[in-house]
């Protein structure tokens, strides 16, 4: 186009905020303040810990066993809380989620009596809202009971432990499910009515049509449930200190192979973290910034899953 | 403040009695098809019309109130039969009944029979009545799965003994023909069936519901 060439005159497609009433540019500048607040909050954590992390993360940190004396300072890395870590995350899910669905499908699906799905949802809202040292102060009282004692370690004189991987990962699955409960629930009621009712007009059962049609179409669903609770499971730490034991290293019970470490107790980042912190007893505070640092990591890259799954499959859904 | 005044209403009369134009008796189009036996989906001229599902006295109300009033009529073997009418007077109520799927609503409630081959729908085994008597919907609604599986979902039994693709394909492949789909997917059957264009899933709905010795409404 040669310079100087007449351009029509573009009108704005976005109107201009000077023309709104005074009430309107207040309100904006307050969201907008408090927007971009959070923002600046949540840079200064990912930042400081960045730093944090980067000066004292070493490769060793991450192979190397944690020192047996309580002091930290010395020596030791945070092999075992990862491995800790790890092993409750995916227990923890492994029982949230089949429950979580389940659960959900038959609110959805079938959901009668009325009266019983109305009791089950308040169940679910009262443990979602459990603080969970509660859940594991309950779970010590309860797992510490003779019956239980196959779960845990046995003192001298029968007493239980009631602390071990097995128990932790089971009140751990609470915590992430009323997560996997609530986003299949969504998931599940996105799916319209006539979906359902075109499968079963082919003469198919409830089941198949549970199976084939609606546990596809909310499989996203399920997995952002699955990685939410999984970050709140890496995430916690009472029920770490109370039912996981918080021995640094992973500390087993009898000689099958992994059953006695499921069985023992062990420690996680988190209490780790706690351990290591000026709080703590290890009085390593550099460990517990790289320990910190990795948490973080792990959290924001199950966070990051979340949105990956929620965006993904646009476009194949009905209308 | 001037009030605008409400548009004029074209009032259509329902009070007229109901018209039955008979299809020509060598067309049918939800006819007994299939890959075996294509030549049964033109009657022989001169063939008695069967009488597949009668309809007396049906009444449907949702929570007690009214939606399908003692209605009658008789449905007969290859015939296109159009139910026409306002909005909300209950054509898809009397469509869902004929399969019982009006069932799956709690608060619906129902008087009157229904008849399918001289059986009484109620003492069917409901999925093996909506085996023979099924139902395209207003909206598509593909299933979540490829082109194939959708047309293979409805094929399928449930047998323990799955069938596999290659036993399936010939009546898929029939089905889609003759909902005249076949034509656009038949180089890519395993796309996903909700990434075809509207009217192409629901041209794949009706493939759905009408393979092998099915009937279908619409």
């Amino acid at each position: 186009m040669a310079a100087g060439a007449r351009r029509a005159p573009r009108t704005r497609a976005v109107e201009s905020t000077a023309t709104w009433r005074r009430s309107d540019r207040v309100a904006l500048a307050l969201c907008w303040t408090a927007g971009i607040a959070l923002c600046a909050i949540a840079l200064a954590i990912v930042l400081f810990m960045f730093y944090k992390g980067i000066e004292t993360l070493r490769p060793a940190l991450l192979a190397d066993r944690p020192a047996e004396d309580a002091s930290q300072r010395e020596a030791g890395g945070f092999l075992d809380p990862i491995v800790g870590t790890v092993l409750l995350t995916v227990m923890g899910t492994a029982i949230a989620v089949p429950l979580g669905v389940a659960t959900a499908l038959w609110l959805v699906e079938y959901g009668r009596p009325r009266a019983l799905a109305r009791a089950v949802e308040s169940g679910i809202e009262v443990i979602a809202g459990t603080p969970s040292i509660v859940l594991a102060i309950f779970g010590l009282a309860f797992f510490s009971q003779q019956i239980f004692s196959f779960l845990s370690f046995t003192a001298e004189g029968n007493a239980v432990f009631g602390r071990s991987f097995f128990i932790a990962a089971m009140m751990m699955s609470f915590i992430a499910l009323p997560l996997v409960f609530g986003s299949t629930r969504e998931a599940l009621l996105a799916v319209p009515g006539h979906v359902r009712e075109a499968s079963y007009a082919l003469g198919k059962t409830r089941w198949a049509t549970i199976r084939r049609v609606l546990l596809p179409s909310i499989r996203p669903g399920i997995a952002t449930g699955t990685a939410l609770g999984m970050g709140r499971i890496a995430g916690d730490t009472a029920v770490v200190v109370i039912l996981l034991g918080a021995t640094l290293r992973l500390d087993a019970v009898g000689e099958a192979p992994i059953i006695s470490t499921l069985k023992g107790t062990g420690s996680t980042l988190t209490s780790y973290v706690y351990n290591n912190s000026p709080a703590g007893e290890g009085n390593a505070y550099d460990k517990a910034y790289a320990a910190a640092f990795v948490l973080l990591l792990v959290v924001i890259a199950l966070n990051f899953t979340v949105d990956l799954i929620a965006r993904g499959r646009k476009g194949t859904r009905w209308t | 403040m001037d009030l605008m005044p409400p548009p004029p209403v074209r009032r259509i009369v329902l009070e007229d009695p109901p018209t039955v134009v008979h299809a020509p008796p060598t067309r049918g189009v939800t006819g007994p098809a299939t890959a075996a036996r294509p030549a049964a989906r033109h009657r022989p001229p001169g063939a008695a019309v069967r009488e597949r599902m009668h309809v007396e006295r049906l009444s449907v109300a949702y929570a007690g109130k009214p939606a399908v009033r003692e209605v009658s009529l008789t449905i007969r073997e290859g015939e296109v039969l159009a139910l026409i009418g306002p909005s909300g007077c209950g054509k898809t109520t009397l469509l869902r009944t004929l399969n019982r799927l009006t069932e799956l609503t709690p608060t619906a409630t129902r008087t009157g029979s229904l008849r399918l081959d001289d059986d009484n729908v109620d003492t069917l085994d409901v999925t093996e009545l909506r085996r023979r008597v099924t139902m395209v919907f207003q909206q598509p609604n593909p299933f979540p799965m490829s082109i194939f599986d959708n047309v293979a979902y409805a094929l399928r039994e449930q047998a323990r003994r799955r069938p596999k693709r290659p036993e399936l394909a010939p009546a898929v492949e029939n089905a889609l023909q003759r909902a005249g789909l076949w034509e656009e997917v038949a180089d890519d059957l395993d796309r996903p069936a909700l990434r075809l264009s509207g009217g192409q899933q629901q041209r794949l709905c009706i493939a759905r519901a009408s393979p092998r010795n099915r009937r279908s409404c619409c």
